[in-house]
């Protein structure tokens, strides 16, 4: 019965990864976003 | 603030779906079988039609047993694909070609047979559920009746059918958001406003990561239920495939052209014809015999109640997750653009 359902939890693991990488790409990029906005801003009042 | 809000909401209703479709799928959905009104559906379209013998299948069990039988593992898979690519009648193709399954019983009085003698179905009977019996003529041998040789209805892998459950509503949510780049392409060429060019490509994006997920989890079912990962005589197969490395080219062209203007409008001409791509693969099965089921299939569609609810449930969650992905996109987009603002800002002040 396990090694009948192994291609399914296979399958869930790349349907559930798939969509955290992507998350986790696009979370990345913000905070990257963030980190450098603030900067910039602190930059920009020290002016 | 609303995008915000959205994405809460989004990302709520999704972890809430995907959970109800995986306890649906596992514990609700009943292993597939074909329900009667197919089986008899199936059993009159093969009243005497012609089929030809391609491979063959030893019975390994008693009469008793046979709803056991795996037929795929003991049948030659090459074979199979031949039988289903145009030797057998056209009728067989208005059925599921993957709910087809048939052996000859070499241990009946009358075997063996050999490969390429044409047998008729005759007298076909139904004996509900997953499996039909027949009975069959087969003239060039001097045999007047055959029994207990085909059996319609089976999966080789019921288990691994689970996978449909995500599978399906992968594929469903890359078709949506291509479509909505369709959409976004069309718009921006005729109102020429940069947020329709946005759309199209930030849905691009998100339905390439749902056609990722269904072009990977496809061959993991096909592995078990045809015996291969991949076949390339399958237009349902190729055309996703095509779809696929078309999107991608569609997002290595955005990165690829600096100037905002030429790149939307080249992206919005590349969107529509890459668009081109997904009725092929949404109806691939339906125009040439394929392997592969037609989900919202006619009046043999083999669903059951459960499964058709699993499968909306499934589809609605995967909708909520485009959802919230298209708003958590629009959100760093909005960062983005934020921060080049200030870049320039910088840049005049310096």
């Amino acid at each position: 019965m396990t090694d009948a359902f192994m291609p399914v939890y296979i399958a869930l693991s790349v349907v559930f990864l798939g969509i955290l990488a992507y998350v986790f790409y696009l979370t990345i990029r913000q905070r990257r976003v963030e980190k450098e906005l603030k900067l910039l801003e602190a930059r920009l009042e020290r002016k | 603030m609303r995008l915000i809000r959205l994405l809460q909401s989004s990302i709520v209703a999704a972890a809430v779906l995907l959970l109800l479709t995986s306890y649906l799928a596992f514990y609700y959905a009943p292993l597939p079988t074909m329900n009667v009104r197919t089986a008899n559906s199936l059993a009159s379209q093969l009243e005497g039609q012609k089929l030809e013998v391609v491979g063959f299948a030893f019975n390994i069990t008693d009469a008793g047993d046979r709803q056991d039988l795996n037929l795929a593992d003991l049948m030659d898979y090459q074979r199979w694909i031949d039988f289903k690519e145009g030797r057998t009648g056209p009728h067989w193709w208005t059925v599921n070609p993957l709910m087809v399954r048939w052996s000859i019983d070499v241990g009946s009085p009358h075997a063996p047979m050999v490969d390429g003698q044409n047998i008729t179905a005759q007298g076909i009977a139904s004996g509900g559920g997953p499996t039909i019996w027949n009975s069959l003529t087969c003239p060039e041998s001097g045999v007047e009746k055959l029994t207990d040789v085909v059996s319609i209805g089976t999966f080789s892998a019921p288990v691994a059918q689970k996978i449909f459950y995500f599978h399906m509503p992968a594929a469903w949510t890359s078709y949506l958001a291509f479509g909505a780049t369709l959409a976004g392409s069309a718009l921006y060429l005729w109102k020429e406003e940069e947020r329709y060019d946005r759309m199209a490509g930030y849905s691009a994006e998100i339905g390439l990561v749902f056609g990722t997920i269904a072009i990977v989890t496809g061959p993991i079912w096909a592995k078990e239920e045809w015996g291969v990962y991949w076949s390339w005589g399958d237009l349902k197969l190729v055309a996703t495939l095509v779809l696929w490395v078309a999107f991608v080219g569609y997002l290595a062209l955005r990165n690829a052209v600096p100037d905002k203007e030429k790149r939307a409008r080249l992206s919005a001409v590349y969107g529509i014809a890459a668009f081109l791509t997904v009725p092929a693969s949404l109806l691939g099965q339906r125009l040439l015999p394929s392997a592969h089921p037609t989900v919202i299939a006619t009046s043999t569609g083999g669903l059951s109640i459960e499964a058709g609810i699993t499968v909306v449930v499934a589809v609605l969650a995967f909708t909520c997750l485009y959802v919230a992905l298209l708003a958590f996109r629009y959100i760093l987009a909005e960062g983005e653009e934020k921060l080049e603002e200030l870049k320039r800002r910088i840049g005049g002040e310096i």
